[in-house]
Formats: structure tokens, C-alpha cells, sequence
């Protein structure tokens, strides 16, 4: 016991410091399964993913860029603005932040709804209901009250729910393998589970 | 200037440093947040292995939380406490005041120094296993009635504990879990040194490096997130199970934390935090420790409680050597503090600490 009492806490330190420098398994700095991001990175990261798995008509092609919108305070910060390196299919994207909906039902192919607009979101949903934007929003309930794409945080990990009905009424196909990994939810106002 | 207060005078430039560097990042938080930073990282990876990656917590040092089945988590925190000049109550007295009270010696400050080494594993999804280790170093000065000063000062492994963390409730941004410890008597309660009596002596209770009984340990946790703001609370009882070798037992200890974080930015957050504790004074008595000598060798001066505030910052580190850990400073102060005195006061802790998930 004197002898674990009294050894030098410096050696443990350098020899912690050691073994996490150089195992394969314990370098933080090399593998992405090893690191923690922050949830916006993450989130933005998703929607540039998800967006490959969506196919919009071809009315609401114009043009090749694909624009993503938010909607009300952003999230994101510089990761919102980092998506415009992006491509999905060869379309690259351009990006928007915005204060009013009505620029989004003319420009936005993704549009993401920020929590700050919870207190309205019923009354913007049913304005973008058929127009063949891509809703995302962070925002509990979102998806049954008729948003496509809900994003969710549990156990440190996110998730999402897909509204398919909503999607349908959209004008949008969403690939059966992006439905695999999603939560099917359904509208509250048609009592869908 | 002696030596403990110029070390003291040194961490808080350090301290005051970094937080001066943090304020300028919260002026600028896209200073501290690069566009795609971790964006370049994250560019790459299929949907799934989005799905999979773990977004970081946002709590204050020394707070957990659950992680998924088959992470890991290592930490690293330094604390620095300062202790100085001694409180009856809540009202302050001098070392005159102890040594008119009939002591033979007064404490005047003390510092303490603890490395901890955290490991956390996810064994279940709902079900996470810590191991602390904490080394403490502690260093006490003295003055006594001829106006000889003195300082002792003990250092080595503390309590070992053992900790499971089981997830009641995991939706919708909130989070429940209750904890179930173990604090194993690792430390010493043997600890000697050199007084004015002579060498070899027995150091007083707070100088000792353990508690010298199996302590269990119980408490809930409730953590929510939004998109910027992330609040919670902690409450947590330390029971003390029978008496140790040294024929005492420290009081049990209850705390409380609650805490509010802003998210700056992805890579900056800021932490604001409130601490109660109580704990009692000891039961029995270490027969070679003289409890009218010093206030510190008296088993029934040892209880108090106290409020603190703390303030802190939460660095996420997208690249580099630290790339995917998170490095919090916390400042502390107590604002309320009622000791069973005379018994040193609280001046203020400092905290560093650092952690990866794996």
C-alpha cells in the first residue's frame, strides 16, 4: 500500500500520455470513431447525406444547384456555410439563411425550420404542404404535425423520423434505404402512429 | 509573498488568461469555429456512419453522463483548491481569534492540489461503469502561539471509486440516470509529517488522503438540451459504512449541483453552475490526534456546508493533437459557507480537465 501511496504521479502521467500517443486503438486524433463532433457539424454533415436519398420533381429542377434554406435563427453557424463545397448528384449546393417563408417556397429545395420558429410551425407547414421542399427541423413533434425530417438526439447519437405521407404530398421519393435507417412516423391530424 | 500564495497568485494568471482568451472567442465565435472544421472530417462519411458518431455533452467537470454500448471515455482533470484564513459559522476569525479560543495551534491556508483519471465504459446502451482515481497533494500552513509558523503537507492516491450509471429515461432531449458508487479506502489515513512537536507526527483529519471505509455513494442526474442552452442537476449522498483503522469515521456528505450552458458556437461553450454541499463532522476519534491542539485534529469541527458558483468554459478541439476532445476550465467561489469552525474557509478552486471519447 506505502508503495502505491507514494509513487509519482508524474510517471503515471507520462506513461498515460505514452500509451495514448502511440496504440493504434487509443489515437484520438486518426480515426472519426474515435473523436466526439459537435451536434450542428453532425446535423449539417446529415442533411448533405439524406439529401442524396431524395429525389424532388422535375418542375422544381431549375436550375443545377440545389439550395438549402434555414429557416429563422440558424443552428449551424460556419457548418451551414461549409455546405456550399458540397455536391449531391452532381448538383452542387447553395446555401440561404432566411427571415420570411415566402422567399423559401420560391427558392429552397431543403429547407431547414429552426426551433425559434416552434410557435408558428403549424401555420408554416401547412403553407409549404405541397411544394416540393424537403422540411428538416430539430423540433419535438415536428414530424407529426407534417414535416418530412425530424432530427433527434439519443444516447448521444442522432436520429430521425420521415413523415412519408408528408413527403408524398410533397412531390418528393425518398429511397427505400434512407426509410431503413429512419422512424416512420405518421400526421397527428390524420391519427397516424 | 510565500510560496503558497505566490503558486496561487500564478494559477489564477494562468486562469484569468484563458478566460480572457475564451472572451475574445465569444466576441468572435466564428474566430473559434472555422467553417468545416470538423465539417472536412465529417465530409466524407456515409449516412450511417453519421448515424453512429456521438455528438459532445456540454456539462460542467465533474458531471456524467451514460454513453453507448462499447464507448469508451478517458478523462484527465487537475483541480486547485485554496483554502484561507478560518470561519466560525459563517463569520470570519483570525488565527488570534483560534488561539484565544484555546488552541494551541492555528491553521492559516491551505492548498490542495487533485490529479483525477477517469475511464468510463457503455456496457449496455442504458448501463455505463466509471472508475476514479484521484492523487492528491495538500499542503497546510500553521501558525502557532509563539508566532512560529509552520506548514505540512501530505501527498498520494485518495479513494478509489467504482461507479455504475444506469439511464432511467433517454427522449426527446432529456435524460435521467441514477448512479451507484463505491469509494474503495485507497487513501492514506496514516499520513506523518514534522510539526513544532517533532517529526513523525500524525497529521490532522483533513491532511489525510482518504477516508479509511468502503463509502457507498447514490444519486440521479437530469440533464436537457436545447439548441443552445443545456441545463440540469446532480444530486448525490456519500454514506460513510463503519469506522476505520484509525478509529473515526468522516460524516456523510450530501450535494447538489444544478448548471446552465450556452453553446457559443460549435466549438465553445460556457458554463454557469451552483453547488451545495453538507457534510457532518466526524463520528469517534483518531486516539494519537489531540483534539485541543489545533482546530483540525477536532472530530467535532469538521462538518459544515456551502454554497459555491462556478464559472467555466467548454473548448471542443476540431483539430490537432486534441482533435475530438473537450477541455473545460471552471472557476469556483463560494458565495454562502457555514462551518462547524473554527475551520479553514474556502477561498476559491480552479479546474482543468480533459476528455476523450473512444
Amino acid at each position: 500500500m506505502g508503495i502505491l501511496i507514494r509513487f509519482s504521479f508524474r510517471r503515471l502521467f507520462i506513461a498515460i500520455a505514452l500509451i495514448v500517443s502511440t496504440s493504434p486503438s487509443l489515437n484520438v486524433g486518426s480515426a472519426w470513431a474515435a473523436e466526439t463532433f459537435p451536434e450542428y457539424d453532425v446535423k449539417a454533415a446529415l442533411i448533405v447525406q439524406v439529401a442524396k436519398f431524395i429525389q424532388w420533381p422535375q418542375t422544381s429542377d431549375s436550375g443545377r444547384s440545389l439550395h438549402v434554406c434555414v429557416l429563422g435563427d440558424d443552428p449551424f453557424g460556419p457548418a451551414f456555410d461549409a455546405l456550399r463545397d458540397k455536391q449531391v448528384g452532381g448538383r452542387p449546393l447553395t446555401t440561404e439563411r432566411l427571415q420570411n417563408l415566402q422567399s423559401a417556397r420560391d427558392r429552397c429545395h431543403i429547407l431547414f425550420i429552426s426551433r425559434s420558429e416552434k410557435s408558428r410551425l403549424t401555420s408554416i407547414l401547412a403553407k409549404l404542404k405541397t411544394s416540393p421542399i424537403l422540411t428538416i427541423a430539430d423540433t419535438q413533434g415536428f414530424a407529426h404535425l407534417g414535416g418530412i425530417l425530424n432530427l433527434e438526439i439519443e444516447n448521444d447519437r442522432v436520429i430521425f423520423e420521415i413523415n412519408v405521407r408528408s413527403s408524398e404530398i410533397a412531390g418528393l421519393r425518398i429511397d427505400a434505404r434512407l426509410l431503413e435507417l429512419a422512424i416512420i412516423v405518421g400526421d397527428e391530424q390524420a391519427g397516424d402512429k | 509573498m510565500t510560496g503558497i500564495a505566490a503558486k496561487r497568485k500564478r494559477l489564477v494568471t494562468v486562469f484569468v488568461s484563458l478566460f480572457l482568451t475564451a472572451g475574445s472567442l465569444l466576441a468572435n465565435p466564428t474566430a473559434a469555429a472555422q467553417p468545416g472544421a470538423s465539417g472536412n472530417a465529417l465530409a466524407g462519411l456515409s449516412i450511417e456512419e453519421l448515424l453512429d458518431i456521438a455528438v459532445y455533452s456540454r456539462e460542467p467537470l465533474g458531471l456524467h453522463h451514460t454513453h453507448p454500448q462499447g464507448e469508451w471515455m478517458f478523462g484527465y482533470s487537475y483541480m486547485f483548491m485554496s483554502m484561507d484564513g478560518n470561519r466560525d459559522g459563517s463569520s470570519r476569525r483570525s488565527p488570534a481569534d483560534v488561539l484565544n479560543a484555546g488552541f494551541a495551534v492555528s491553521p492559516t491556508a491551505m492548498i490542495m492540489k487533485m490529479h483525477m483519471l477517469e475511464l468510463m465504459y457503455g456496457l449496455r446502451e442504458d448501463l455505463t461503469v466509471m472508475v476514479m482515481l484521484p492523487y492528491l497533494s495538500i499542503s497546510m500552513d500553521h501558525i502557532n502561539g509563539a508566532d512560529t509558523r509552520f506548514k505540512t503537507a501530505a501527498s498520494g492516491v485518495s479513494d478509489l471509486s467504482v461507479t455504475a450509471l444506469y439511464n432511467i429515461y433517454d427522449k426527446r432531449r432529456r435524460r435521467v440516470h441514477l448512479t451507484a458508487g463505491l469509494m474503495l479506502p485507497t487513501g492514506s489515513i496514516k499520513e506523518r509529517g514534522t510539526t513544532p512537536l517533532g517529526p513523525d507526527q500524525k497529521l490532522p483529519y483533513p491532511m489525510q488522503l482518504g477516508s479509511g471505509t468502503f463509502d457507498p455513494v447514490v444519486g440521479i442526474t437530469y440533464v436537457a438540451t436545447e439548441t443552445i442552452w443545456s441545463w440540469g442537476f446532480h444530486l448525490s449522498h456519500t454514506y460513510r459504512l463503519g469506522e476505520n483503522s484509525e478509529d473515526y469515521t468522516l460524516g456523510n456528505r450530501k450535494r447538489f449541483d444544478a448548471w446552465l450552458v450556452r453553446e457559443w458556437s460549435g466549438q465553445l461553450s460556457s458554463t454557469l453552475r451552483l453547488s451545495g454541499e453538507n457534510w457532518g463532522n466526524i463520528d469517534g476519534a483518531d486516539p494519537e490526534l489531540n483534539p485541543s491542539m489545533v482546530p483540525t485534529a477536532d472530530p467535532a469541527r469538521r462538518g459544515g456546508k456551502r454554497l459555491d458558483l462556478g464559472i467555466g468554459i467548454n473548448f471542443y478541439m476540431p483539430e490537432g493533437v486534441l482533435s475530438g476532445s473537450r477541455v473545460v476550465l471552471e472557476l469556483t467561489y463560494p458565495i454562502v459557507e457555514s462551518l462547524d469552525g473554527p475551520q479553514l474557509a474556502k477561498e476559491y478552486d480552479l479546474n482543468v480537465g480533459l476528455q476523450w471519447v473512444f
